[in-house]
């Protein structure tokens, strides 16, 4: 990365984190969510020992990584993917930045790592109360090895790098705000679940990005009870690289053209 | 009126050639042919809906030509358009900022784009403007006048050889517009940028510029020095007001003179009209003394660009319909 392009994310990067109600909404999704949980656990299991185990250890991890990592984290690489895509245009500045001569595929490269950059910072704010609260609550009960530790996070980052890239070239294709966020997380919440779950599709639904990103989780999706499509981890790069491709071009496609 | 008259042989800051831009059936620039030379406040006159806007956003590569060709500070645009607005700074339509952040920050994301030195052009560009007191306050408590100095303070970051400005004042207070007229008068005789200023407002382009064209419907009808289009272009001969003693014997004398086109009564005086360029004021005066008709006032008529701007752009008689920015 050239030092301009450092530059120019680092500009992107500033106008991401100066949103106060965007950092706010996505710790609350992140961390807030997290912080809920484990108290109501730990709540439940001082008012109730034989009935609610500790709210810590291996099994409470799990379940806060599928929080994490498969729901609230996605939701928060949307929220900042899309602000990332059409902050510039929604201000009215984009054609300030294209007067200054600096090509527009220039532009869209450097929101997509600014994006990524305060993705990654809030998914690992949110990550680290989970290991906090999943080895201070154990109370005896295993906890995870490092190896789940370092998965788990490896997991969070790149499901939370891979859809808020993809935010953000969608955003910028549609250049509407509202209209990308409910796109992308009716898709990813409500259409890709379904899909997924009929049968008749067949292979057909490795071709989903919730389900190649699944397929890279240490932790068993849906608890284990779900069914999600098993395809080789060559695949489901394949499948990711594809989804990637195919966003980033049209977002800078569309950047690169449109009237500014 | 200013007084900047820069070479016309020089390397013109905008050149077009056939400029064209429609949007499905209308027609927002028609073969426009313009030269903006450098040095000097340029004033970009028509009437709202006449293309102005479009051909700033077109010269700036915001939106695509349909045909014709442009120069911008010698380059070719867009083929060279990177290196043809690294000298060159913009406002078009509004000045607009990311509110949530402050003036300095929103500096700050302009220069990172630019790259080179523009950093360090920061910290002066809010001084000329007179922010730099306020360049820390959030953009979204800014007034009207002072997004608009931001704006220029934005511009400022290219040191730009070249300024284009859309419609300057449009929310400016009346000492706000001294202010800026003021700026840019500065810019162009202190600083040697050339100014290209769009605007609806005759006043303003007769105060500030010291060329002009003058467009309606997307084409530009007229252009040159101020001076020359008010007085209906190039080689438009003078008209006098010419108070005598004698009126009969004034006109008798004038109608058998080769000096005068045209001399007709009217309420100040008489009205004449000299056939020639070449021919001056001086020369009637002579000729009348000469009759032995006495001479009390003799004053040439000043067109103003309004009376001009307005023969101008409402002697076309094609359907407004076709034709906006």
């Amino acid at each position: 990365m050239s030092a301009l392009a450092l530059r120019m994310s680092a500009a992107d990067l500033l106008k991401l984190r100066k949103k106060r109600w965007l950092i706010w909404l996505s710790l609350f999704l992140t961390a807030g969510v997290l912080a809920i949980v484990y108290l109501v656990a730990v709540i439940q299991h001082a008012s109730s020992p034989a009935s609610h185990g500790p709210a810590g250890g291996a099994q409470n991890f799990r379940d806060g990584m599928r929080v994490l990592a498969l729901f609230f984290g996605p939701l928060v690489a949307i929220l900042i993917g899309v602000e990332a895509g059409t902050g510039d245009a929604a201000a009215g500045v984009f054609k300030d930045l294209v007067v200054t001569g600096r090509s527009r595929l220039a532009l869209f490269a450097s929101r997509v790592p600014a994006a990524i950059a305060l993705c990654w910072a809030i998914v690992v704010a949110g990550y680290a109360l989970l290991l906090a609260c999943t080895f201070a609550f154990a109370s005896g009960l295993p906890t995870p090895g490092a190896s789940l530790v370092l998965n788990g996070l490896g997991f969070s980052l790149l499901a939370s790098a891979v859809l808020c890239a993809i935010a953000v070239a969608f955003a910028s294709l549609t250049v509407s705000r509202p209209g990308a966020i409910v796109t992308l997380i009716a898709w990813q919440v409500v259409a890709s679940p379904l899909l997924a779950s009929i049968g008749s599709l067949g292979s057909l639904r490795r071709a989903l990005l919730s389900q190649a990103i699944a397929n890279f989780s240490p932790v068993s999706v849906m608890g284990g009870h779900g069914a999600t499509v098993t395809m080789s981890q060559a695949t489901a790069l394949l499948v990711l690289a594809v989804w990637l491709a195919v966003f980033l071009a049209l977002g800078a496609w569309r950047t690169h053209t449109m009237d500014a | 009126m200013p007084q900047q008259m820069p070479s016309e042989d020089a390397e013109p800051a905008v050149e077009t050639a056939g400029l064209t831009k429609r949007f499905a059936h209308r027609t927002a620039l028609d073969g426009v042919d313009l030269r903006v030379p450098q040095g000097c406040a340029f004033g970009f006159l028509g009437p709202n809906g006449a293309g102005k806007t479009t051909m700033i956003r077109t010269l700036l590569g915001l939106t695509r030509a349909t045909s014709g060709t442009m120069r911008v500070l010698g380059q070719p645009v867009p083929a060279q358009r990177a290196r043809a607005l690294q000298r060159v700074g913009a406002i078009v339509e509004e000045p607009r900022f990311h509110p949530h952040l402050s003036g300095r920050e929103n500096l700050r994301l302009v220069s990172a784009v630019r790259g080179g030195d523009t950093a360090q052009r920061i910290a002066p560009a809010l001084a000329r403007v007179g922010l730099q007191e306020r360049a820390d306050e959030k953009v979204k408590a800014y007034s009207m006048g002072m997004r608009q100095r931001l704006g220029v303070a934005r511009c400022l970051l290219a040191d730009p050889l070249l300024l284009i400005l859309d419609e300057p004042t449009n929310g400016l207070d009346p000492a706000g517009i001294q202010e800026f007229r003021a700026m840019i008068r500065a810019m162009v005789e202190q600083e040697r940028r050339t100014v290209f200023l769009s605007s609806h407002l005759l006043d303003e382009v007769e105060k500030v510029c010291d060329y002009a064209a003058i467009v309606d419907r997307g084409k530009v009808v007229t252009q040159g020095p101020i001076a020359e289009i008010s007085r209906g272009g190039e080689g438009a001969r003078e008209e006098l007001i010419v108070g005598v003693d004698d009126a009969e014997l004034a006109l008798r004398t004038l109608a058998g003179s080769e000096l005068v086109q045209q001399a007709t009564p009217a309420d100040d005086g008489l009205r004449v009209i000299l056939s020639g360029a070449a021919e001056t004021a001086a020369q009637v005066n002579a000729l009348l003394v000469r009759a032995g008709v006495g001479v009390v006032r003799l004053e040439p008529v000043r067109h103003s660009l309004e009376q001009r701007f307005l023969e101008i752009t409402t002697r076309l008689d094609a359907p407004r319909e076709q034709v906006g920015s």
